[in-house]
Formats: C-alpha cells, structure tokens, sequence
C-alpha cells in the first residue's frame, strides 16, 4: 500500500490532552511523521480525508476474554467443543476489531490452546483480528474461583486448570508455556458471584503461588491474577505478578504496597461486569435481592474510593474486562470507557489514554498506543469528538476507519462487515 | 429535542435469520412517526436475549431504562416515552410518564453513578 497522509483531522495522540489539528504520515506499518495541517509532502501519498473528526491510536483490551460465548453458567464455556470453541473464538476477535481494538491483552482462555491458535493465525494474516497476548485457562485450586466440580459427577470439563500444590501448579505452568501461552492467569481469590464473601478469601497458599511465579519468571512469561481479597494481592505484589485484577477489598499498608511498585504492574478494576450484574441481569435470574447477597451494590460503592486512591499514588489503571458474559456482552467492552468517566472520575481523555497509551505498555511494545513518529501505526478515525463524548465507542458505525498495523481494516466509506471491496482508494469520509 | 435510543445489533440473537430485522424495521417507524429528531445508537447487545426485541433510552447524565419483549403496537408508546425521558433531568420517568404495557417490559435501569438506592 502507498504511504497514507491523514490530512484534516484532530490528532488525539493518546497523552490525554485535546485533539489538535493536524495530519498523519503512514509508511508500511508505522507513523513516519505528525505535522501541524498541510505540513507534510505529499509526494506519492494517498490522502485520507478525515472531515475534521478525530485520529487517535487504537484502542486496548486490558482484560480480554475472547473465548468467552456470551454465557450465563461458566459450565456452557466448558460445554463448547474445542473446534467450535475456535471459530467462536476467531468470531469474537474480529468482532474486537470491528469495534475499534486494534489490540487484545487476554485475562485467561477458556480452553488451554485456544488463544494461541487464534493469536497465531492473527500473527500469519490467516485471520482478521487484533495483536493479541494470550492467556492460559485461570490455574485454581480446588474450591478456588473456577472449580465448578461436583463430588458425584466425575465428568467435568470446565474452563480451568485445576492444580493444588507447588508441584501441580509448576506442571500447569509449564505445560501452558510449552503450549505457547504470552501470560499465565492465577485466581489466587475467589469472587462473590460464587458465594457471599468469597471474593475476600484467598484460594492459594504463599508456597503455590511463589511456584507458579517462579516458573513463569525463569521461563519468560507475563503473570496476571484474580485478585480480589487484599492478601491475594499481597500475595501477588510479593511474587512479582505484572497485572493484577480488580483489587475490590485492599486497605492499609497494601496501597503503599503497590506504589512502591507501580512501575513494574498494571491494574484493571474489571467494573463493567460487576455494574452490568448489579443492575441488568435481571432476565438471567439475577434479581436485586440477589445482587445485594453478592455485595455487588457495596464493591460498586468502594471502587471509586480504591481506585482513585490509586490513581492518586501514580499506579497504572485500564479500562476493560469481563465481557463476554450474557448480560455484558462480547462487543460492548466500551461500555467501560463511559464507567471510568461516570464512576470513576476521569475525563473522557483520562481514560482514552488509559486505554492506548498504557494499552500499549501493558501489551509490552514501547512503541504502541500514541500517534507518535516511530509508533506502529494503529490508527482510528471517529465520527466527532469521544474526548467530548466518550460513548461514541458503544456504537462502531462511530469508527470511519480502523487501521492496524498500518493495514486498513476498515477503510473510510467502506463497510467492513459487509465484505464489500473499495474499487479505489476513498479519499474523503464525505464520499 | 435529539432522543437517543439504543438499538440492538444482534437481537433477536437466535432469530434463525431474523437477527438485526427488529431493529432495522423499528428505527424505520421511528422515523415514520416521531416528530422529534431520533438518534439510534447501534450497539453491539443490550444483554437481555432472553427476553428479546430490546431498546433502551439513554443519555449522559440520565438513567438508561431497557425495555424488552417489544411489538410492533408498542412503537407509540415509546415515543411518548422517549419524549417524556428527553425532559426529564435524570432519566427517571413517573407511573403518570409510563404507560402500563411499556413499565411491564421495563428490564433494567442503570444509573450513571455508583449507588445503592433504587430507581
């Protein structure tokens, strides 16, 4: 493809400041250059009208679960047989793409090659799709968050690996590196949609965890957990896990804890799955009675006060998670941008950088998330201002153009899911 | 007055080729019978495919209220309704604002802000 010049647009360059106007050079799969308006050469460009609407990097999944089925019970996620798990799973992707996420960092597999294959074929151009890092299934203890077993019914097959002891838990860990897994996914709590408080115990001993950890260190892959309750993620900090998950019930010394830490790791509260429980899930049996017995309306209420606490301390914080469930739905994962603004108090901005700029570091590239000469060039292109208003993501028809890898994957005036092929290079989104 | 109402992408989810039919043909009645300006928001699902033929009313600062088991004769309805949710501050409509058959297929209402008090 010839060198792409986005000319007439508002370059969000995912630092959190406003848009400003200006165009974009694109050479092969990188941003060669960002001017002021009608600065660059244009020689032996195309031009990309983008109509005054804004440019910024794409976004970033930080808790993706693309195997997830839209289910209600986890026992249907084991239910799925691993071929049909695949095309679903190669399904979801594309729908990830589709709405604007150029790339996925996985919080656990369903099943323990899945993401693999699809991130493989994503990798080969075999498959539409976004980077991905692929997870493992969640590696629980029995009677951890996960162990779905029943004492009378020795024919399970769920979404975890279930592994007790050091010695367990080290051959999970292996065999899932072995498999070609980027990042291992301990539930080291449980959760309160299993049963009241158990989202403040923690389900492994200090000595499983350290196993898990150090096998994973020695062999070159990320750590992330289910962390809920605050000695599970003392338990994590101490073991050097790179991301940890909700982080509902910590207090006291655990906020210093983490920010002496906050340059090595990653948080991501999750809160779309717990809002969409407390309060649309009614159709699936879970009514108001039920969501209080959860705590749900209390975890709702303490997570502004956790998390900004955190921000506050300097601690890296992501949008995303847990979509994928069938009263939060695969495809609606930007919810969670309007849930940082509305819940959490951050600007529009705030949480758009949150979600490309330190996207891009979560995903382990230092040259991923900004519109910046040098960066790999993931570009979208929004109808109006999501700066102004963060909700344009809940609706794709939003994104004019979806760029990866400097690759368009949605091209502006194209349809990208209705197969059609551009018989030219559009050159304004007006046409 | 711009209303925004919600569409459903993939609803009815299991309709056997019926997926997206709903709400295409309801945003061609909206704009068919409503005299304020209607912005559909084409989302991916409003999570209530049990019950499905699925809107919802939202806006920034206000509830968003999902409305499932809709029919074509509930159509009017929701305009009123929308009307009605427009002018409201906060998203909350009265019994007097609410038609009975339209408050039967109330599904969900979501607030913009962390709380424990019912709508």
């Amino acid at each position: 493809m010839k060198p792409q010049i986005f000319v007439n647009a508002r370059i969000f360059d995912g630092e959190g400041t406003p848009p400003q106007p200006g165009e974009v050079r694109v050479v092969g799969n990188r941003i060669e250059a960002v001017a002021p308006p009608d600065q660059l050469d244009r020689t032996d460009c195309s031009l990309v009208d983008c109509g005054g609407n804004v440019l910024m990097p794409g976004l970033i999944e930080a808790h993706a679960h693309v195997t997830y089925t839209n289910f209600v019970h986890l026992k249907e996620l084991g239910e799925v047989p691993p071929e049909e798990h695949v095309l679903i799973t190669a399904q979801n992707a594309r729908l990830m793409l589709d709405s604007g996420f150029t790339s996925l960092y996985s919080a656990a597999s369903s099943k323990p090659r899945t993401e693999v294959v699809i991130r493989n074929a994503i990798n080969a151009g075999t498959l539409p799709g976004p980077r991905m890092r692929a997870a493992s299934p969640e590696i629980v203890s029995t009677g951890g968050l996960g162990d779905e077993r029943q004492l009378h019914n020795p024919h399970h097959q769920g979404i975890e690996i279930i592994a007790d002891g050091p010695d367990e838990i080290r051959r999970a860990v292996r065999t899932m590196i072995r498999e070609g897994v980027d990042t291992i996914k301990m539930n080291i709590s449980g959760d309160n949609f299993v049963r009241k408080n158990f989202g403040r115990q923690t389900s492994y001993t200090d000595a499983e965890v350290a196993a898990g950890a150090e096998e994973a260190h020695a062999r070159g892959a990320w750590l992330s957990c289910h962390a809920r309750a605050d000695a599970a993620v003392r338990l994590a900090l101490k073991h050097k896990f790179r991301v940890i998950y909700h982080l509902d019930f910590i207090e006291g010394e655990t906020f210093d804890l983490l920010e002496a830490a906050k340059d090595e790791i990653f948080l991501a509260p999750a809160i779309g799955i717990i809002y969409a429980t407390a309060h649309e899930a009614e159709p699936w049996g879970i009514t108001r009675e039920v969501a209080e017995h959860m705590d749900l309306y209390k975890m709702l209420e303490n997570c502004p006060r956790v998390y900004g606490e955190l921000r506050k301390r300097g601690l890296r914080v992501l949008p995303g998670g847990d979509y994928g469930f069938a009263w939060s739905p695969m495809g609606t994962n930007a919810r969670d941008f309007e849930h940082f603004v509305t819940m959490l108090g951050y600007t529009p901005a705030e949480v758009l950088s949150a979600a490309t700029k330190l996207g891009g570091q979560l995903m382990g590239y230092d040259d991923l998330g900004l519109i910046k000469p040098g960066y790999l060039a993931d570009l979208l292109l929004v109808r109006g201002d999501p700066t102004e208003d963060v909700r344009l993501f809940q609706d794709r028809d939003n994104l004019l153009a979806i760029m990866k890898d400097g690759q368009f994957h949605k091209r502006p005036g194209q349809g990208v899911e209705s197969g059609t092929v551009a018989t030219k290079v559009v050159e304004s989104v007006w046409q | 007055m711009t209303v925004e109402i919600l569409l459903c992408r993939t609803c009815p989810r299991d309709g056997q080729g019926e997926v997206g039919l709903f709400s295409e043909a309801l945003q061609r009645a909206l704009r068919r019978m409503a005299s304020l300006e209607i912005r559909p928001v084409h989302v991916q699902c409003l999570g209530s495919c049990r019950q499905p033929y699925t809107v919802s009313l939202d806006a920034p600062d206000k509830w968003r209220i999902r409305f499932s088991g809709l029919g074509g004769r509930d159509v009017e309805r929701l305009i009123e309704v929308a009307q009605h949710y427009a002018a409201t501050p906060d998203g909350l409509l009265t019994d007097r604002q609410l038609p009975p058959e339209l408050a039967a297929r109330i599904t969900a209402r979501s607030p913009k802000f962390t709380t424990t008090r019912a709508a």
